[in-house]
């Protein structure tokens, strides 16, 4: 950023659209090989969160509550993929998806090469170990909508008790192992080597997590302190089938950012397959969900003040 | 999680731990164990996952087991919906900062937030 004349960003003027796509654009230099964006159509990617900055409808979620549609692109949703496909056709702030592997080089990837200003990354281990100490890197603050701050996407693995354990005589320990890797010690572990991020509140507000690399590592407490989280809507028993978009060719979307589709092209495409998903599972949905209302006992915060 | 099993192995001796590493299509290959009864019995899974197998009974409800543990408050956690539970968590707000709820089948691990990193 210093090197292309970029303030650091403030709150109220980091705006997606605005000071954050004239950033890109100002970092940008092909011929040096420098880019603002390393950009991905991941799941998983920024452009979820743009999108629901960016939309009309502030409660904008993946998928509808009944089941049956995929809402993510509704109400100007898609500003945000659509950015992404912008920011390497339009605007070249960001190399083009078939170029990400000669950028990286030696380094692993093309931020840790320092040939991008800004990636995706959640957990942040693995650069840490690629860059060590050759340039600075920092998390960055959070992009801003006409409303605020975009909402983040939170997604993690759990360890899940099987059936096995039950036929085994063994949930009780299995319970406890679970216990343990949740624990304090665990999990403060997993802050410090940061392959991903730890689940608990205690270890996040903590001076270790909070320390560097990258420079302001502390932000991440404050990122899941944002009331307006998004989750993944896991409960569905096609969930993958949905997420893939009923095709592998569309899978990730990177077919549109490789240029395979036009954007337009793109977004029907994924539309109709990921609704048709839906619609061929909505009898297993359904069963689930009855299912899901009859499990007894369910744990409640509030029993434990 | 070799620095976790050794620190368990430690702590807790009297529970013996058969660590047995999934392929990259751990997809098919655990699936196939699913569904012929071999699965392990604690497993590092996505919550997708488990909604494929849950109303054939694929997971068990742990509600009240951990609740036998005094180690175990809700309130230490991010919730993160749908993952070790199964709330139907499809409207805003999820409630993230308010504690784990139930029905749970397991218990959180591995986060993630889709942030991003810049070189300032």
């Amino acid at each position: 950023m210093e090197q292309s004349g970029i303030e650091w960003p403030t709150t109220g003027r980091w705006g997606i659209q605005t000071e954050f796509l004239e950033a890109l654009q100002k970092a940008t230099d092909p011929e040096a090989q420098q880019w603002g964006l390393l950009a991905n159509g991941s799941w998983y990617g920024m452009w979820y969160s743009w999108g629901w900055a960016l939309a009309d409808d502030p409660n904008l979620r993946y998928r509808s509550a009944d089941g049956l549609r995929t809402t993510m692109w509704d109400s100007d949703g898609d500003a945000g993929i659509r950015l992404v496909n912008d920011l390497i056709h339009t605007h070249g702030a960001a190399p083009p998806v078939s170029e990400t592997r000669e950028l990286a080089g030696e380094f692993g990837d093309p931020f840790s090469a320092g040939r991008v200003m800004v990636r995706s990354a959640g957990s942040v281990g693995t650069f840490a170990t690629r860059i060590k100490d050759r340039f600075r890197w920092s998390r960055m603050p959070t992009v801003e909508g006409p409303r605020g701050p975009a909402p983040y996407a939170m997604t993690m693995q759990p360890h899940l008790v099987t059936n096995s354990a039950e036929t085994r005589g063994n949930v009780e320990a299995c319970v406890e192992v679970c216990l343990f890797f949740a624990g304090r010690e665990v999990q403060g572990r997993v802050g410090i080597d940061r392959g991903s991020v730890p689940i608990r509140k205690d270890v996040l507000a903590s001076p270790e997590y909070a320390a560097g690399p990258p420079e302001n590592h502390g932000m991440m407490k404050d990122f899941f302190e944002q009331p307006d989280a998004r989750s993944a809507q896991m409960a569905h028993p096609a969930w993958r089938d949905w997420q893939r978009g009923g095709s592998p060719r569309i899978q990730n979307l990177s077919a549109i950012l490789l240029g395979e589709f036009s954007i337009d092209e793109g977004i029907e495409q994924t539309l109709k397959s990921a609704d048709r998903a839906l619609e061929q599972s909505h009898e297993s949905w359904q069963e689930l969900r009855n299912w899901w209302q009859e499990r007894p006992n369910p744990i409640k915060p509030e029993e434990f003040g | 999680m070799g620095w976790g099993l050794d620190r368990f192995a430690q702590t807790v001796p009297h529970i013996n731990i058969k660590f047995v590493p999934q392929p990259h299509t751990y997809e098919e290959s655990f699936s196939i164990q699913m569904v012929a009864g071999t699965a392990g019995e604690l497993a590092l899974l996505s919550g997708w996952f488990k909604s494929r197998f849950q109303a054939s009974g694929g997971f068990m409800q742990i509600d009240d087991v951990v609740r036998k543990f005094d180690t175990f408050n809700p309130h230490d956690y991010y919730f993160y919906p749908d993952t070790n539970d199964l709330t139907f968590t499809d409207t805003l707000p999820i409630g993230h900062l308010d504690g784990l709820r139930g029905p749970m089948f397991g218990l959180p691990y591995q986060g993630n937030l889709n942030t991003q990193i810049i070189q300032p």
